[in-house]
């Protein structure tokens, strides 16, 4: 290596001088004189130089050599243009940082697998609903896949993280938690890091309530002090006793959730308030099972295996045909927010990499400038005889050092975004925690995105440098031979491109923002101002058949008559979720058209549901208490049904028949549109029927209270109410209707955000970019503008030229962005609403926008080109 | 003259150099031009030394510590470094030279006899 240096440099040179000296000794001895003799001594010795060479060549790494010598001179070069470094290094820092940013919250939410012991091992078991969504697990049917299965090395159940009420020596506050059954710790392959897990022993009925913490809340709350183990903490008011603390890192199964407590689940009933009975386990459901597949058994294994044992436990035909449950790979975790999040964030990755395009190009053109300043030095160094290899290379080790500082500094701009993006995502009141922070894998990212950025605008200028004719410019002054070379054409075709992809970026955020303002101007069709939502699921605690629907009329009049409350309904399925079934429409009056599409959708609803939801009926009435099981069979339509299947003249009092509901149905009213599962939805035909005469026993009811004050005051008193008609049923998902439909605009939202942040970016980039090329310009044709000016040009001629030169590259840069913009903006169109893809006022605006920066970058070189002297001018060579 | 574009045969003489440079040491300690010097005259200067490639191989064979190196004076009066033969460098040049003249004689034997050259 090059450390091994026990010859110093100047003990060889010693030794070839006396071997020198040696040699013409014996020349001379041998007959020739003293010129002659040194003289084929020397030829005889070779280049002493060149020995040297050899000599330390054969000990050391060259290519390490070579690598610190470029870089410490890179280092020097850069520290003696701070002007040029500063600017190149924060235009690197802006478009690296960005992509550091984004990568970090992708990775962590798509990307990542779990933090536990081979995440590819695992699976996931949930049961989804036929008619969306997914529904919970029965605890007897977890009992018993545990008990019997043939695939899985360990299997255990959990709930999703939610909110819950922990107290710790009175001071009470809100965190996250969950319950698990005593196999998740070891399946998971996780083990404390001080105390213990959580066992089967925990599971045992009669087992004393226990918890573990995590890592992060051991920390913040408990000072990461080891006493923490065997200390007792409230859990919804019920004293639970710490058993151990999590790893670092350790956040269960949800990607994006961190839940700080984990209870054992022989505490569910109590904690997650689903209305399941403490004694009674085949009142309870978990959300989720888990398991670790065995060495030898495939994903299809397992299905077929799970399948086979739920199907056993399901009692009727019916059931089997219409049940079927899920196996997943369970290596990145489960997450509900991949799927809302992965679009937004793909888009978001392209976006930044188009703006690190256009940072990259921005110091490209630095690059270029810079090496008419260097010519000479580089022909200098060619002319001794270095190669251009390795010039090009020395060059490129220059790109890539201000790529690497670029990167370093980026870091700061990286950590600004992605604490946007967590407010804006934490802003839709989901308990997430997503861990986007700096670790090796967004390293390793960061430090490929340098080096590759590095040689690319690297590369092309150093190629460019070291294409010198050595006679001409080692000789010329800096006239002629400066200004000839270095043709700009390639500064000129970058800045093009730049403004390009500036438009493209512009036209992006123009459609996503409008797409944001038409979305919050949807009217929903009902005012959902002071309206609270909740759910219960009364057969968790034992109702069934008729019973069902007392209950539901009792809550209903009960909940009427609270203080504060306006209006109050019911229906089976939460407004703005997935939809409801589908029916097939038919009428005695009408015979159907071939072709014609006869679906509707079915909503059950109970009395007083329109006023409760402010939707406004434009004929006839809405459902009352009369209208249960006994009365006749009755429906309201909506405006879209009504048109579409009730002809010309009034619907009211037509009848009509619906695919699997019985008898002829009668129209009692008629509703104004509106949305009912998300704001994009195209005109449905729906049709609401009466709750309590189609469907009394609905397992599932949502609760929609119109309330006078702000709806959380209200919620207390409900809360009240409904435990006063039976302490076991629990309110689920209470929120109010406005955060319901807001959650749903969230992903448009941070689009929005985001790319109008880089599209500023990257404008800002181009701008800079174009003033850069007007300036170098100007000053290259300083001599020439003199000259017109000396024979008689205005100086608003001089500036037409700039200006026309300046207004010439935009508008190219912004035609290529147009069409360009017309070719891909078609890949949007899932995302967008109320505008095209090719909507012509977004791209009318964008351009103008971009023309007017345009103007604005060439305005300062065009008034220093007014100003040139033309004495002056016409001695400057 | 060894040049670099000789890479290939370069490895083989490498090896052989180092092998050379020992079999003169044997007579004696010797510096740098003596050992040249010495090859050129013992093969009747069919064998030319390189004097680029004679420093580093030197350098390789001190770092094995097959010789030993220092300062001294020569016989007329010039300062020089002298290269000594150790112990464990005469072993070496048993083996390799042993090895070396096994593989030759079984070079000679394929080629069979020299043909007369004209």
């Amino acid at each position: 290596m090059f450390g091994r240096r026990k010859r110093s440099h100047s003990d060889l040179a010693e030794e070839l001088r006396a071997h020198l000296a040696l040699e013409t000794d014996r020349l001379r001895e041998a007959g020739m004189t003293e010129e002659e003799a040194q003289a084929a001594a020397r030829r005889n010795v070779g280049n002493k130089t060149r020995i040297q060479e050899r000599f330390y060549e054969a000990h050391r790494w060259l290519w390490l050599d070579d690598l610190i010598r470029d870089v410490s001179y890179g280092l020097r070069q850069l520290r003696r243009n701070p002007g040029f470094t500063a600017v190149a290094v924060v235009t690197l820092a802006l478009g690296i940082g960005a992509n550091t940013g984004i990568f970090s919250l992708l990775d962590s939410v798509l990307l990542k697998t779990l933090p536990v012991k081979d995440p590819q091992g695992l699976v996931t078991i949930r049961l989804p609903d036929p008619h969306g969504g997914y529904n919970g697990i029965s605890y007897p049917t977890f009992e018993y896949f545990r008990n019997h299965n043939r695939v899985l090395s360990g299997i255990f159940a959990s709930s999703i993280p939610e909110h819950l009420d922990v107290s710790i020596n009175g001071h009470a506050e809100l965190v996250s938690g969950q319950v698990v059954s005593g196999g998740y710790y070891s399946t998971l392959g996780v083990n404390a890091i001080i105390g213990r897990t959580i066992t089967p022993h925990d599971d045992t009925p009669g087992a004393p309530p226990v918890a573990m913490i995590s890592h992060e809340y051991w920390r913040q709350r408990f000072g990461a002090s080891p006493a923490v183990i065997g200390k007792s903490i409230e859990i919804n008011g019920a004293a639970f006793t710490i058993v151990g603390v999590t790893p670092p890192g350790f956040f269960g199964l949800m990607t994006g959730f961190l839940p700080d407590v984990t209870a054992s689940i022989n505490m569910q009933p109590l904690l997650m308030g689903d209305g399941s009975l403490p004694n009674d386990k085949s009142t309870w459901a978990v959300e989720m099972v888990g398991g670790r597949l065995k060495h030898d058994v495939t994903l299809e294994e397992a299905r077929a295996d799970l399948g086979l044992l739920f199907s056993q436990t399901l009692q009727s035909a019916q059931q089997r045909k219409e049940l079927r449950i899920e196996v997943l790979p369970g290596s990145r975790g489960l997450s509900v927010l991949r799927d809302r999040f992965a679009p937004p964030l793909i888009i978001l990755m392209t976006v930044v990499g188009l703006v690190l395009l256009i940072a990259c190009a921005n110091v490209a053109n630095l690059l270029l400038a810079r090496a008419t300043v260097r010519h000479k030095e580089i022909a200098m160094r060619l002319a001794l005889g270095a190669s251009r290899t390795r010039l090009v290379r020395q060059l490129l080790t220059e790109s890539v050092l201000l790529a690497t500082m670029g990167a370093g500094l980026g870091f700061v701009f990286a950590a600004w975004i992605t604490h946007v993006l967590l407010s804006i995502i934490s802003s839709a009141g989901l308990p997430i925690s997503i861990r986007a922070g700096i670790d090796s894998r967004v390293l390793t990212f960061t430090a490929w995105v340098a080096l590759a950025t590095g040689v690319l605008f690297g590369l092309v200028p150093a190629i460019r440098a070291t294409r010198v004719n050595l006679t001409p410019d080692l000789n010329a002054g800096r006239g002629m031979a400066g200004g000839r070379r270095g043709k700009p054409g390639l500064g000129r075709a970058l800045v093009v491109s730049q403004i390009a992809g500036s438009l493209l970026l512009m036209v992006g955020v123009g459609l996503f923002v409008r797409t944001l303002w038409d979305l919050q101007e949807v009217d929903p069709g009902f005012n959902a101002e002071h309206v609270l939502l909740f759910t219960v699921e009364p057969h968790l605690v034992g109702y069934k058949g008729a019973r069902l629907a007392n209950l539901y009329k009792e809550m209903l009049e009960s909940i009427q008559g609270l203080p504060g409350v306006r209006s109050v309904s019911a229906s089976r399925f939460a407004p703005f979720t997935p939809a409801g079934p589908n029916a097939t429409i038919s009428m005695s009056s009408h015979a159907p058209l071939p072709d014609e599409n006869r679906t509707v959708q079915e909503s059950f609803v109970g009395p007083n549901f329109f006023q409760a939801m402010g939707m406004p009926l434009l004929l006839g009435r809405g459902f009352s208490l009369q209208n249960a099981e006994s009365g006749p069979r009755v429906a309201v339509i909506n405006q879209t049904a009504a048109l579409r299947y009730f002809g010309k003249g009034s619907p009211a009092g037509v009848r009509f028949n619906l695919s699997q509901q019985e008898g002829p149905i009668q129209v009692v009213g008629v509703v104004k549109d509106a949305k009912y599962h998300s704001l994009r939805e195209p005109r449905t035909a729906m049709i609401f029927l009466p709750l309590l005469q189609f469907s009394p026993d609905a397992q599932r009811v949502t609760f929609e209270v119109r309330t006078a004050v702000s709806p959380q005051s209200v919620a207390t008193v409900v809360r009240h109410r409904i435990e006063a008609i039976d302490r076991n049923l629990a309110m689920m998902d209470v929120k109010s209707l406005p955060e319901q439909i807001d959650q749903s605009l969230m992903p448009a939202r941070m689009i929005a955000t985001l790319s109008s942040l880089f599209a500023l970016l990257a404008l800002v980039l181009a701008c800079v970019g174009l003033y850069g090329v007007m300036s170098y310009s100007v000053t290259r044709r300083t001599h020439e503008i003199g000259l017109r000016l000396a024979l008689g040009a205005e100086k608003r001629d001089v500036l037409r030229l700039v200006v026309g030169q300046g207004a010439f590259l935009t508008l190219t840069g912004a035609g290529m962005g147009v069409l360009g913009a017309l070719g891909l903006t078609r890949f949007l169109s899932s995302l967008l609403y109320g505008v095209k893809p090719t909507d012509p006022l977004t791209f009318i605006a964008a351009s103008l926008i971009l023309m007017a920066v345009g103007l604005l970058a060439c305005y300062v070189p065009a008034r220093r080109a007014t100003k040139v002297d033309p004495m002056v001018a016409l001695r400057y060579e | 003259m060894i040049t670099r574009k000789d890479k290939n045969s370069a490895a083989l003489l490498q090896g052989t150099l180092d092998m050379l440079i020992l079999r003169t040491l044997v007579f004696g300690s010797n510096h740098g031009q003596g050992i040249a010097r010495a090859i050129e005259q013992q093969s009747e200067n069919v064998l030319l030394v390189d004097h680029g490639a004679l420093y580093p191989a030197l350098d390789r064979l001190e770092t094995k510590g097959l010789i030993t190196a220092e300062w001294g004076t020569s016989s007329n009066n010039r300062k020089a470094r002298f290269y000594t033969l150790t112990a464990k460098g005469r072993m070496h040049l048993l083996k390799e030279a042993g090895q070396w003249h096994k593989v030759a004689a079984a070079i000679s034997r394929v080629l069979g006899p020299q043909q007369v050259e004209g």
